[in-house]
């Protein structure tokens, strides 16, 4: 398969990145939009912000919960039959949203339908398959598929606004569920193949160019870690560093989302200001995930994650220590480059050491951890605030918590686990080179 | 409301107070009415995979003819 002969024209694999950005954009933009409806619908309903917010807790901790679910089913029914249901149900759900009239139908609605449809169209099932078409370029294209989120907040949240404004939330929830119908699942349908060698293809599109400066194999290899059972994969070190530092990215991100604006304010920013330092932040999230992409794909990626993390610890140093409003912004900039980058980085890992065969459990086990550590510390941001009256000791422990994972994903031995850095035929540790 | 926008990380429900000030610029730096901001964003979601369409269908349309 892998000798293959490369087709004219343009690799089907980048359809595939395609339907997959769109449906990372639908998927988590349609989600995304919620905090646009929050005031018109509790305006008319006259349900509290609290209320409201048990139906986005109770969606936060189920689209957790399940990912581990939905990546096993996407491994023994494959990404095109898994996304493409997804999104049925979740359009379906959304366009339900128009038609609720109690608190109860909210939570179902939104709370489990939504939030758990959300998930089978996104990082854990995209980048599986996407993992399957890429191999040279699997850093970059989970990277760009990644970003499909940020892009679909931005540009729904705005349309959706202004829909409101129009037309009222019940048609705005309606069309949203339209779009999520007319846009990704004909992309899905048409070009999402679960397996290059379905349509004769091969990954990448064929043997790429002989890349001197690149320190990572250019031909896909096995690794030693590959195994049938992914209960197996938690028995080696990779797989608990990789999640455990996946758990700290979930405590540092969702604390800042959650208290980083009244941590401002609390500092002399106006509310304006602070939502535009965390604007600025979320924008750049993009910038830094696909440069990070390329750039692991020509190098290792365990530096540059560990990088990340340590940038991160240092933005939340800059954040405490630094005076006034100079430790808003610094954090801004340089904690946005690392926002997002983490994810596409820790799933390209997991597939280089743990191949594909069940790349969609173990994703969704790293995804999970991710969300519970954000519970925790959006949880214990709060508690440490009311009883010490500052945000510093929260974000001390977040800091803190980023040398570790640093220090966790520096230490995985990616030279000698990775399928990158495996000579042909090696199918053992002892086997593979052993570098780092 | 910590929670609420605590959700915003990772497209999770964005975050009121933000999306307030950005419909804020929107409304200063274009000046436009909610319809045509809604008509070319509409129109920017629906051509974007749109002109991925094309570009596939041409591309099959090419290949047919070489055979």
């Amino acid at each position: 398969m892998a000798n293959a002969p490369a087709r004219k024209g343009i690799f089907h694999g980048w359809f595939i990145l395609a339907a997959g950005f769109f449906s990372m954009f639908m998927a988590m933009g349609a989600r995304g939009t919620f905090g646009v409806f929050i005031l018109p619908m509790s305006d008319d309903f006259q349900w509290s912000r609290s209320e409201i917010s048990l139906a986005i807790a109770i969606g936060w901790l189920l689209n957790g919960l399940s990912q581990p679910f939905i990546g096993s089913v996407y491994d023994q029914l494959g990404g095109r039959t898994v996304i493409s249901v997804s999104l049925v149900v979740l359009a379906a759900g959304t366009m339900l949203l128009s038609r609720i009239d109690t608190l109860w139908q909210l939570v179902v609605v939104y709370g489990f339908v939504i939030s758990i449809a959300a998930g089978g169209a996104s990082n854990v099932t995209l980048h599986g398959v996407l993992s399957k078409w890429f191999y040279r370029k699997r850093g970059m294209v989970l990277s760009i598929v990644t970003t499909g989120a940020s892009a679909g907040s931005m540009v729904l949240a705005p349309f959706a606004t202004y829909l409101i404004l129009l037309a009222g939330w019940r048609t705005t929830w309606f069309v949203v569920g339209a779009l999520v119908i007319l846009i990704p699942l004909p992309l899905v349908l048409m070009f999402v193949r679960d397996d290059p060698s379905e349509i004769g293809e091969v990954p990448d599109g064929g043997p790429g160019p002989s890349d001197k400066t690149s320190t990572a194999s250019q031909e896909p290899r096995t690794g030693p870690l590959e195994t049938n059972a992914w209960q197996e994969s938690f028995q080696s070190p990779p797989m608990w560093q990789l999640t455990g530092a996946f758990f700290v990215c979930g405590v540092t991100t969702a604390i800042i989302a959650a208290h980083y604006v009244p941590f401002a304010v609390d500092r002399g920013a106006s509310p304006e200001m602070a939502a535009l330092a965390f604007g600025l932040m979320t924008g750049l999230n993009v910038v830094g995930a696909i440069v990070v992409g390329i750039v692991s794909d020509r190098f290792g990626r365990k530096r540059l994650l560990a990088s990340l993390y340590a940038i991160r610890g240092l933005a939340y140093a800059a954040l405490i220590l630094a005076p006034g409003l100079y430790g808003i912004w610094a954090f801004a900039v340089i904690a946005g480059f690392s926002w997002i980058a983490t994810a596409p980085l820790t799933a390209s890992l997991t597939a280089d050491i743990y191949g594909l065969r069940n790349i969609g459990t173990l994703s969704g086990f790293a995804t999970l951890s991710h969300q519970v550590g954000g519970a925790f510390s959006v949880f214990l941001g709060g508690v440490l605030y009311d009883h010490f009256g500052s945000y510093d000791i929260a974000f001390g422990i977040s800091g803190a918590l980023l040398v570790g994972a640093t220090v966790a994903s520096f230490s995985i031995r990616e030279k000698k686990y990775s399928s990158r850095f495996q000579p042909i035929g090696a199918s053992t540790p002892e086997t593979a080179g052993d570098g780092d | 409301m910590p929670l609420l926008s605590a959700l915003a990380h990772h497209g999770e429900p964005v975050d009121p107070e933000l999306m307030d000030w950005i419909r804020h610029q929107i409304d200063a730096i274009f000046g436009l009415g909610p319809g045509a901001i809604v008509l070319s964003l509409g129109a920017l979601m629906v051509l974007a995979p749109l002109a991925v369409l094309a570009v596939y269908a041409l591309q099959r349309a090419r290949r047919g003819r070489t055979r």
